[in-house]
């Protein structure tokens, strides 16, 4: 255990999404700095864009930023006047682009699986995702009525979820941008997490060796488990085996006919606000292979 | 072969023919009455008098029936048919899940830990500053005397050039509880932002139909005292915490002899404010006599801590795009 001082006011901190021996802070007049853990040293300090014509310094107001999935260096930061920011920490002038995308503060922030474009969450309720590359809008999510404190996308299939101070949970497709289902919740809500089931499906997999085509189909029908990781764990341990499933006379192909679109179960999954799972990159990497292989199958 | 099946099964979808039932020609006459549209009369006065005709109709059928049910009323008493329910957008609101079940302790626990609950647990004094907005003009103020009359412990202010941050700040040091602060538009009250202190929640209202004491009639002289409050149809999780921020205006005992009663009635979301104070002519008849001012809020947004416009988060902000139907209400 180590002890270190970051400098306040705080308004979030994050670990980087690789080895997590990196953690980042900013707040109110506190530009993002970054920390190494071991050490507790300062290692990098984010720059600000130049003066404005009267050369007086642009205020400073961090409230969310999060590590890109694929790298330890690339940082994105919205702040509360509406910037959307991108540091790379490789670079010597880090700030590599600044844009003022929104009239009100972006409270949430998270990037996108692939990595291209960012999730951003408004006071007022707005989502918006924007291009990673200049800021561009990609279109917004609508229904929320209450700020918005934390989005997260699912690490296998196409929503979004967002929390905020309505008290309900939403989910959204991200192809077509409709909501998908809603959820009261009764309380003012500031986090949320998915469960990391696609890594689950994998190390099943590779335990039993079943062949993953079936298996990957199945995981979508069956029911999602409680808050804890017990739980979970022990329902994983009782779901039957895809043997079970498809009689011998079957082939393997026949079993598409179990596999269904109906993903009504996932709400359950956005109560686990406790959970900390973090999901690990090769993982999803081979998730999203598999599902290409069943999409050329299916064809 | 696979063609000819093909026909084959078509033929043998094809539908029969329908045999046309057969009408007798009262029953013709009574169709073309019902489907009869008044409008193809190209004669406006044949067909104003048509349409007198049909409303004079419905009208002596109405009355027929009614003139039933009383009798029924009359001869059964009690065991007569219970009385009909008038249809209307209140009572056929959508549903909607937030709608508070009074005794769910998680909601309980929640208010009793809540920026309000200074006022309804530790039972603290109100005291409420009232405003106007920057540069005023004359008609603001008896206005603002009017609330200051209904609501005990209060007292107004010029708003001089300060901004709202600042007399948050001021408020807050004097131990005021509550800041109103109302806004004008062309010599006509427009808004109304209440905030709770020292860290509660700011709500912003539309103000529509305002009428001060000087423009009603037959009204009554208020009196120094601690009114009853009334507060109805607040049913949402928004609509209790609304309704807990307007209960903790007033003080925690009423005085009953002085008979004022504040109420504060939600009709498909607008809040109508209304001070009456309730007169005994005998010890059976009560009648109602009106005081002080008349208006109706609406609520835009509610915004958690004191007033920050642009950074503060919004619990509630009201879109254009909420308003999905005319049957979606929030409080």
């Amino acid at each position: 255990m180590t002890a270190f001082q970051i400098k306040e006011p705080i308004s979030q901190i994050r670990v980087d999404s690789i080895d997590q021996k990196l953690l980042s802070s900013g707040g109110n007049d506190n530009i993002l700095k970054v920390y190494d853990i071991e050490t507790g040293k300062c290692v990098f300090e984010g720059q600000n864009e130049p003066n404005d014509e009267l050369d007086l310094p642009i205020p400073i107001w961090d409230r969310d930023h999060k590590w890109k999935t694929d790298s330890n260096q690339v940082i994105i930061v919205g702040t509360s006047y509406g910037d959307l920011r991108l540091y790379d920490r490789r670079l010597e002038n880090n700030l590599v682009f600044s844009k003022k995308v929104l009239k009100r503060p972006l409270n949430a922030i998270t990037v996108s699986r692939d990595n291209q474009s960012v999730y951003a969450g408004d006071t007022t309720g707005d989502i918006f995702r924007f291009d990673l590359r200049r800021g561009k809008n990609l279109g917004s999510f609508k229904g929320a009525s209450g700020s918005i404190r934390a989005i997260e996308e699912h690490p296998v299939l196409d929503f979004v979820a967002c929390v905020g101070l309505d008290r309900f949970v939403r989910i959204y497709d991200t192809v077509s941008r409709l909501p998908h289902s809603k959820l009261y919740l009764k309380q003012q809500l500031n986090s949320l997490l998915f469960t990391s089931q696609g890594k689950l499906i994998l190390e099943e997999n590779q335990k039993e060796k079943i062949s993953s085509k079936s298996f990957s189909k199945n995981s979508h029908n069956n029911k999602t488990v409680d808050n804890l990781d017990k739980d979970l764990e022990d329902a994983w341990d009782n779901l039957p085996i895809a043997d079970d499933v498809f009689p011998e006379g079957e082939s393997s192909d026949s079993g598409s006919v179990h596999f269904s679109d109906d993903f009504s179960n996932d709400e359950n999954e956005d109560e686990n606000e406790n959970e900390n799972e973090n999901y690990n990159l090769e993982d999803e990497n081979e998730i999203s292979s598999l599902d290409e292989d069943e999409n050329e199958n299916d064809n | 072969m696979s063609e000819k099946s093909t026909k084959k099964t078509n033929h043998k979808l094809m539908k029969k023919p329908k045999q046309k039932k057969k009408i007798t020609p009262q029953q013709r006459k009574e169709r073309r009455k019902k489907f009869f549209n008044p409008n193809t009369i190209q004669n406006k006065m044949r067909n104003n008098q048509y349409i007198q005709k049909l409303k004079h109709e419905k009208k002596v059928q109405q009355t027929k029936e009614r003139r039933k049910r009383r009798q029924l009323e009359k001869t059964l008493g009690d065991k007569a048919p219970p009385k009909q329910l008038p249809q209307t957008i209140d009572s056929t609101r959508e549903f909607d899940e937030t709608i508070v079940d009074p005794r769910d302790e998680e909601i309980i626990l929640d208010n009793q830990s809540d920026e309000i609950s200074s006022y309804f647990v530790e039972g603290k004094t109100p005291k409420v500053f009232i405003t106007s907005s920057k540069k005023p003009t004359t008609n603001i103020y008896p206005f603002l005397f009017d609330i200051k009359k209904a609501i005990p412990n209060s007292k107004v202010y010029y708003r001089r050039r300060y901004h709202i941050k600042e007399i948050v700040k001021y408020a807050t040091n004097a131990d005021f509880t509550d800041i109103i602060i109302i806004n004008e538009d062309r010599k006509k009250p427009n808004a109304m932002l209440l905030i709770h202190l020292p860290n509660g929640p700011t709500a912003h209202f539309k103000i529509s139909n305002a009428v001060r004491r000087k423009e009603m009639k037959d009204k009554g002289r208020p009196v120094d005292s601690n009114p009853e409050v009334i507060l109805n149809r607040f049913t949402t999780r928004l609509g209790h915490t609304i309704a807990r921020m307007l209960a903790s205006l007033f003080p925690h005992q009423p005085d009953f002899e002085k008979r004022q009663v504040v109420t504060f009635h939600n009709q498909r979301d607008f809040i109508f404010f209304r001070f009456h104070r309730y007169i005994f002519d005998s010890p059976t008849q009560v009648r109602l006599q009106e005081l002080g001012p008349q208006f109706t809020l609406k609520l835009r947004s509610l915004q958690l801590g004191t007033f920050d416009y642009f950074h503060g988060e919004y619990i509630y902000y009201h879109k254009s795009l909420l308003d999905t139907s005319r049957r979606r209400f929030f409080l």
